[in-house]
């Protein structure tokens, strides 16, 4: 992205005063590299999300945006509904739910390390990945219902998690309002089979190590110290949240509004460009304080749902 | 039919799948082999299972969603995958039936998990030549 024509507030802050159709500024964040290296279209992007009706203060770039489908991801906006607010289905997105979650192990990494192989051959036959796998959670449709508006609260009566789960997860683990009968017997069954499965693309499973702690007092607090194992899921609804989405853009399709991107580039979430020097990014987010490093976590071994149903690399990648 | 008659085409993050042919309804049919491909080789899979399909949408691109949205349900929902199809267009409902079989992991060696068919470089046009090309990116 040309940086002449943003206005830099500070280092890791940019700014684009209201133009053309924009309601409110639109603010990117990150260092001068990391905004250089961000696309045109995330410009482009952000200022149209900033032109949506009720947009409140501005619209963001997160260090990390990229080019997404209408909506830059990695962006940010709130809406007021009372001024006219929107729900954008490019904020949204389809993986409804997709998320990173880290679990503690209670394992030092010199335990794995001396086991590694023989860890990564049993997660990999234990853990259901990739096209043709099935999870061993077999849901009823009351069951299906449940879980949907129950959420982790659903998962810990199942035996899926502890106690403190919940607390530690955004919104508890549960949206408030969520009603299972607003989503189609479609929707429904494209999850039945993905329950305790991983999935394909960019989602994956990591035993990872504690490398380095920043923040001791909020490392403690998480029960993070150097030379701890913990495992790193990125998953998300794939199906479910697929079919929904679609579904929506058919009814707004069925009443006149037609959602179309007209270069085949448009959909860039997972394009080699989307993936930014990590370290970078979180230096710009700190710096930004839009976080907190608390500790580094590198990888020891990684499931990822490819071809054969699955593969496995065994080894340390950043 | 003749020669496969689909191909993918790049994308920076997903995959394209393209069908053409002399009809719509062999654009569609080979735009599904190229969706196929994307899982595994359509022309090693056994016609062991069938299922009639059918849907109706307001323009022939959304039609085009809809059709490799439904092969795509067939696959997340009930393992299904198919390499032979019949595809009828009469106005704006397509009827077809899809034949194929259950996934087996071993044998087929899935590639990736296709998740929806979308909008982008959805097109259904006449080329150049005259034959009918059905393009759609689908979410990997």
């Amino acid at each position: 992205m040309e940086t002449g024509t943003l206005h830099r507030i500070s280092e890791q802050e940019w700014r684009i005063e209201p133009r053309g159709k924009m309601l409110v500024p639109a603010v990117i964040y990150g260092s001068g590299t990391l905004v250089r290296e961000m696309d045109e279209k995330v410009r482009e992007q952000l200022e149209n999300v900033a032109s949506l009706p009720g947009t409140e203060r501005a619209a963001y770039a997160m260090p990390d945006a990229h080019w997404g489908y209408g909506f830059p991801i990695g962006g940010v906006a709130a809406f007021d509904p009372e001024r006219g607010g929107v729900v954008s289905a490019g904020g949204v997105r389809f993986d409804i739910s997709c998320g990173l979650r880290t679990l503690l192990t209670g394992l030092r990494s010199e335990d794995v390390e001396a086991v590694k192989q023989t860890l990564a051959n049993a997660l990999f036959h234990h853990i259901p990945a990739g096209v043709g796998s099935r999870g061993k959670i077999e849901l009823t449709d009351e069951e299906l219902d449940a879980m949907l508006e129950d959420g982790a609260e659903w998962a810990l009566r199942r035996g899926y998690g502890c106690g403190a789960d919940p607390r530690r997860t955004e919104e508890h683990g549960r949206m408030e309002g969520a009603n299972a009968s607003a989503i189609s017997v479609f929707a429904k069954n494209r999850q039945r089979r993905e329950m305790g499965t991983l999935g394909s693309g960019n989602h994956y499973l990591e035993v990872q190590k504690v490398t380095e702690v920043y923040e001791e007092a909020a490392a403690a607090v998480f029960g993070l110290h150097v030379g701890d194992t913990v495992v790193s899921i990125h998953c998300g609804s794939r199906g479910l949240g697929h079919q929904i989405g679609t579904e929506y853009l058919d009814e707004l399709a069925a009443r006149g509004i037609l959602i179309r991107s007209p270069s085949p580039r448009g959909v860039a979430e997972e394009a080699p460009g989307a993936y930014k020097n990590v370290s970078a990014v979180v230096e710009a987010s700190e710096k930004a304080g839009l976080s907190k490093r608390v500790a580094r976590l590198e990888p020891m071994i990684c499931i990822k749902g490819l071809s054969g149903g699955a593969w496995l690399a065994d080894g340390v990648h950043r | 039919m003749g020669n496969p008659r689909w191909e993918h085409f790049a994308h920076g993050a997903d995959i394209g799948v393209r069908g053409r042919g002399p009809t719509k309804e062999e654009a569609f049919r080979q735009a599904a082999l190229a969706l196929t491909a994307v899982v595994t080789d359509p022309a090693a899979l056994r016609r062991e299972r069938e299922a009639r399909l059918e849907m109706e949408a307001p323009d022939d691109e959304i039609l085009l969603m809809d059709w490799l949205n439904a092969l795509i349900y067939e696959i997340a929902a009930n393992g299904l995958v198919f390499g032979d199809f019949d595809v009828r267009i009469e106005g704006r409902r397509l009827l077809a039936r899809a034949r194929g079989e259950t996934v087996d992991v071993t044998r087929h060696e899935p590639a990736v998990e296709v998740k929806g068919a979308t909008f982008t470089a959805l097109s259904v046009a006449r080329g150049e030549d005259g034959d009918w090309v059905a393009d759609c990116v689908v979410d990997v």
